[in-house]
């Protein structure tokens, strides 16, 4: 498929909120996510060291509580675990969260993705 | 350059029995184990027993006097070399069964570093002071911090390095608040033979001393691993540690796997907030030591310097009267002025800044 070209993922009813799709696009494929009803495309290579990063488990984030020790459960459904490495990613915004304020960011190439009379389409393919 | 800071000279009694006349009845009556009780002794053959340089045993000395144990041979020694003041770190045979007993040793030092040692020389301080507490009773060691952190001759805390443990546990946090709020930075020491502790290495008792003496430093690494990943400086932000046995030349591979596997196990220690190794800087010091460097040529030792950040993480410690004892002239003599005056001066005065202030660092020269 050129670059710069579209791909329709599917119909928008197939993707509902807290699902993802992996479609056969570009070298690696893309997954498509949709994360409470915001679509995110991002490329199944992760930045890291190249692992099939779609994957991997859509989970949530460990944050501190406010007791000692206390580990709190947060935006579940918006982080994504490599499954090689377990690096944590910010879906939409497609970042490695512990990374996002070194001066080494981590970010998955990512794709604009909307969606057209009922169809999920790709752009930029 | 600034002062040049010796920053781990070890201050030894004149006898041992000295210590039990800053104790009080009845723990003075209890037995303390000698200042040669080390777990292996030294096979120097320097008289008398191979631990201390034998230059360093006091004039007409008998046969109960112990090497190091006059200052005024020690400010000879500051003087030769162009030191302009020196950090003592006093040993109490680390942790001791009997906790109130160890509790009053520690306590007993503190008031014996500072009746010999702590006094200004010629009108000018010379020696600083390590406050000794007992690391198994917390609320006991709060209160000996309390009653030396207005003394301005005493800059930092001073625990075992072999405890039971390690040090970024809960249990400690009591010590390390009141320290923080002092500005008091803890040395965690290398101290032990009082039989309490556990064997010098993970995996038992090597054979040799000099295992024991290779291995021995590298005990920091469960305190460094610990402090930072029970999120001990994110809850007290300017609390700074300082290791005086040294263990730079083995720190970089260790902050290299807390680096590349904090990504993967973010989630079980959340309080953590930035990479292991981004707290080096801000928290953690080592002294320089004789027997840690690698034998590269010139352009190697500055790579080396460079990947290992020697000139942020280490300070200038002679380790007077220890056989082990290093001058100035050879700490890094292949790196560029500016890099040796950071860790021969800068560095402590910065690590220190909130105990010795500009004015007296200037004063003692």
């Amino acid at each position: 498929m050129k670059a710069g070209g579209r791909y329709v993922v599917g119909s928008v009813d197939e993707l509902p909120p807290g699902t993802m799709k992996l479609v056969p696009v570009g070298k690696f494929g893309v997954g498509v996510y949709n994360v409470g009803g915001e679509l995110v495309a991002l490329t199944n290579y992760c930045p890291h060291r190249g692992g099939p990063l779609c994957q991997g488990q859509v989970i949530g984030w460990a944050e501190q509580g406010e007791r000692p020790w206390e580990i709190r459960w947060s935006r579940p459904g918006e982080i994504l675990r490599c499954p090689w490495h377990q690096w944590e990613f910010e879906i939409k915004s497609g970042s490695a969260i512990i990374y996002q304020e070194s001066k080494r960011p981590y970010s998955i190439r990512m794709y604009p993705v909307k969606v057209e009379g009922g169809e999920v389409v790709l752009e930029g393919v | 350059m600034a002062a040049v800071i010796d920053t781990v000279v070890h201050p030894l009694m004149r006898r041992n029995d000295v210590l039990q006349q800053y104790m009080r009845e009845p723990l003075k009556r209890l037995f303390v184990a000698g200042s040669y009780r080390s777990m292996y002794p030294a096979p120097t053959g320097d008289p008398p027993h191979g631990e201390f340089l034998a230059s360093a045993n006091p004039k007409d000395a008998g046969p109960l006097d112990l090497p190091g144990s006059d200052p005024t041979m020690t400010l000879a020694f500051l003087d030769e070399n162009g030191l302009d003041f020196a950090v003592l770190v006093p040993l109490t045979r680390g942790l001791n069964a009997s906790s109130n007993h160890n509790t009053a040793i520690c306590a007993a030092t503190n008031d014996w570093l500072t009746d010999v040692w702590l006094g200004e020389r010629a009108g000018r301080r010379r020696f600083y002071g390590s406050i000794c507490v007992n690391p198994r009773d917390p609320e006991a060691a709060v209160a000996e911090i309390r009653r030396w952190a207005k003394n301005p001759a005493m800059v930092q805390v001073v625990v075992p390095m072999l405890v039971h443990t390690p040090y970024g546990q809960r249990v400690y946090h009591p010590i390390w608040a009141e320290a923080a709020s002092h500005g008091l930075p803890v040395a965690v020491r290398n101290d032990g033979g009082s039989g309490l502790e556990y064997p010098p290495t993970p995996v038992g008792y090597p054979r040799f001393f000099i295992e024991y003496h290779t291995l021995a430093s590298g005990n920091f690494g469960t305190h460094l691993a610990s402090l930072i990943t029970e999120g001990v400086f994110e809850k007290f932000p300017n609390l700074k540690f300082v290791f005086p046995d040294g263990g730079h030349d083995v720190l970089s591979h260790l902050g290299w796997r807390l680096d590349t596997t904090f990504p993967a196990c973010r989630g079980e220690t959340p309080w953590v907030k930035k990479m292991p190794t981004e707290y080096l800087a801000g928290h953690f010091r080592f002294a320089s030591a004789r027997h840690e460097r690698p034998s590269f040529d010139a352009q190697g030792m500055a790579d080396w310097a460079r990947i290992s950040d020697a000139e942020t993480l280490v300070m200038f410690g002679s380790h007077y009267p220890h056989w082990t004892v290093m001058r100035p002239d050879e700490l890094f003599p292949e790196l560029p002025e500016p890099a040796r005056d950071r860790m021969l001066a800068g560095n402590a005065l910065d690590f220190y800044r909130d105990r010795i202030g500009a004015e007296a660092a200037a004063a003692s020269r």
